[in-house]
């Protein structure tokens, strides 16, 4: 593994570990914030982690532009269903947070966390390196 | 034909097709490369279908739709992102894992600890991990698989409970994890297609999704609050320990072992995905419909939340459609198990037993006798140890993510993680969920109502695996972790390196596995 992705993964190794500290805190402390904005940054960490020992800085840098993209519009679905907690707004027939979640949160992570692996597996390379098999 | 008859029609249909794939596997079934992980065979559809009909189970369709009819939409942490959390498991895992697969010979969650670490004390306590994980979990699955089949064929819970668990186990110890993965593509089609029927035939009871959201809101409108019958925290924390607990799942991670080639992970992220979202419509319809229905006075409350289904489907469906629907989780039960049973017997033959030096010959043989040994304990368990299934089936998920997300999944990534933060995370863990669930039931301690102890458990795993490792650091194990952990893209030095014959052990693997 190349030194500079070795020291990547720790940082974004010990960075998950220290949100999912802040995260079980929010959870004793009942204070939602700290448990909302954890969850996207959570899985920002992760996807980064995915992808950086890609040593391909090009196919990189693709993969992880669409992750961040994701990664931001992930960070908006759970601000606004953490601001619409204490709204009386009702979209849908749900209340705000609630419709974030089940209307636009639910298919995203269903759809384009899925489209978003088919395409960067393709761009960083994994789903064509068979490199090693050969059966006996 | 007689509703009764139709009904009884249907399941033996259904339990008779089970059979017949477990006969067609076990005629398949040459080497315990074949029973363990279907001789690595498998393409992406098959492979994702049979991910997410694993982790589907009595447990998210049953429970989960008796959740949401008592919490609203409190009871649909578990569906909601559990898509994300099959999209962070091909991210995180798809890549590494087939190649470790490939390359070391791996047909297990300990031969990949044993890998990553060395032979020690962190296979062994997996092995005892998954062993206990999976009886606990098998119990649950036996247990709903008996209420189930004593309502399709009209016998009593007992027999019930023996047949389910007969037919699931012979053909899985005929055909072990292809017979297992084929059975799992059909349940999960099924499920597939009843869910959907049923989510529409459900909202048509409260006149449609509008409609039903209305009568909600206007008899019991926290139902339809994050925050309305549970802590907005406590939501989340059930949320994350789906999605952060399905990487840690050895029934998902398996899977990973039996593909054939890396172009095999490009879609499969995404059928899993949009299966299990599709699966969660079953909860979905009947969660709201039957709180609808309750909170117009139309429908009883049922005596128990994992009564909803059965309560709601007898009092709003056809015999035939409520038969359809039971079959549906039947599949959805008996796709765990047999996951369970094979990973189970793995672990008590080939893992438990490398662990202690005493290896066997034979494997194919043992792990079919395994295989019934698991059975035969989740069945005496389930049927004269009452106390003890709620405890053993509240172990299952979170204890299986918090044993398995620091040590193989951040232990795939960081360098810096030792054997020794992986044999105190899985034993820590393991108590841990051991402890919290013992003081909850017995009233020791009453947590509070923010607290949720599968979340706590895995964040304890993952801290101890960390903070264990840091603490002791191990030149040996980043000299192991150099050699043989595999990136998941191409590398410049890949070109012209000579390829591994998959089977034989080479001084690499023999040195990691020492």
């Amino acid at each position: 593994m190349r030194e500079s992705s070795s020291k990547t993964n720790d940082v974004l190794v010990l960075g998950f570990t220290a949100l999912l500290v802040v995260a079980f805190i929010g959870m004793l402390a009942d204070v939602p914030a700290a448990m909302f904005l954890t969850v996207p940054l959570m899985v920002a960490t992760l996807l980064h982690l995915s992808v950086a020992e890609c040593e391909d800085d090009r196919r990189r840098r693709s993969a992880l532009t669409l992750i961040h993209a994701y990664n931001i519009a992930s960070v908006g679905l759970w601000a606004v269903a953490l601001w619409g907690l204490h709204q009386d707004v009702f979209l849908g027939g749900l209340p705000v947070s609630t419709a974030v979640i089940m209307y636009i949160a639910w298919p995203f992570y269903t759809v384009a966390s899925g489209l978003m692996y088919a395409a960067t597996s393709r761009w960083t390379g994994i789903v064509h390196n068979d490199v090693e098999t050969t059966q006996s | 034909m007689s509703s009764q008859a139709t009904i009884v029609t249907v399941t033996i249909v259904y339990l008779g097709l089970m059979i017949g794939i477990g006969i067609w596997a076990n005629r398949r079934m040459t080497s315990a490369k074949d029973f363990l992980v279907a001789g690595q065979s498998l393409g992406f559809f098959v492979m994702a279908i049979a991910s997410f009909s694993s982790i589907q189970s009595g447990w998210g369709m049953v429970g989960a739709t008796g959740a949401t009819a008592s919490w609203g939409i409190g009871g649909l942490a578990v569906g909601i992102l559990a898509p994300l959390g099959f999209a962070l498991t091909w991210f995180l895992l798809g890549g590494k894992l087939r190649r470790l697969a490939h390359t070391h010979s791996v047909y297990s969650i300990p031969d990949l600890v044993n890998v990553r670490y060395g032979r020690g004390p962190a296979g062994l306590w997996m092995s005892i991990a998954l062993i206990i994980g999976a009886i606990g979990y098998m119990t649950a699955q036996v247990v709903a698989a008996g209420v189930i089949t004593a309502l399709l064929l009209g016998i009593p819970f007992t027999q019930a409970l023996i047949v389910g668990s007969a037919i699931v186990a012979a053909y899985t110890v005929a055909g072990g994890m292809l017979a297992a993965v084929w059975t799992d593509l059909v349940q999960g089609l099924l499920m597939i297609a009843m869910a959907v029927y049923v989510f529409f035939l459900a909202i048509g009871v409260g006149g449609g999704w509008t409609q039903t959201l209305a009568g909600i809101s206007e008899t019991s409108p926290e139902f339809l609050h994050i925050d309305g019958v549970k802590p907005a925290v406590w939501w989340v924390a059930n949320a994350l320990m789906i999605a952060l607990g399905m990487i840690g799942q050895p029934q998902l991670i398996h899977k990973f072992l039996m593909l054939k080639s890396p172009r095999e992970l490009r879609w499969g992220a995404l059928v899993a995905s949009i299966g299990y979202a599709m699966t969660t419509l079953f909860s979905v319809g009947i969660g709201f419909a039957a709180r609808g229905q309750i909170g117009t006075g139309a429908m009883t409350a049922p005596a128990a939340p994992d009564d909803t289904t059965t309560d709601f489907l007898d009092q709003f469906a056809s015999p035939v459609v409520t038969a359809l629907a039971l079959t549906a989780l039947l599949a959805a039960i008996m796709s765990s198990a047999s996951s369970f049973i094979t990973i189970g017997a793995s672990a008590m033959t080939r893992d438990l037993l490398g662990a202690i030096g005493r290896p066997i010959e034979n494997e194919l043989r043992w792990n079919r006798v395994a295989s019934v040994v698991i059975t035969a304990a989740a069945v005496v368990v389930a049927l004269f140890l009452d106390q003890i299934i709620y405890l053993l089936g509240a172990i299952g998920w979170s204890a299986f993510a918090a044993a398995t997300l620091g040590p193989i999944v951040l232990g795939l990534y960081w360098r810096r993680g030792t054997g020794r933060g992986a044999t105190a995370a899985i034993a820590f863990s393991l108590l841990l969920n051991l402890v919290l669930v013992l003081a909850e039931r017995n009233g020791w301690w009453v947590p509070p109502t923010n607290f949720f102890t599968g979340f706590t458990v895995i964040v304890a795993g993952v801290v101890v695996y960390v903070v264990v490792s840091m603490l002791s650091p191990s030149e040996e194990d980043a000299r192991r972790f150099d050699a043989v952990v595999p990136t998941a893209f191409p590398t410049a030095s890949d070109a012209g390196r000579p390829t591994v014959i998959a089977g034989e052990t080479d001084a690499l693997t023999d040195r990691a596995r020492q």
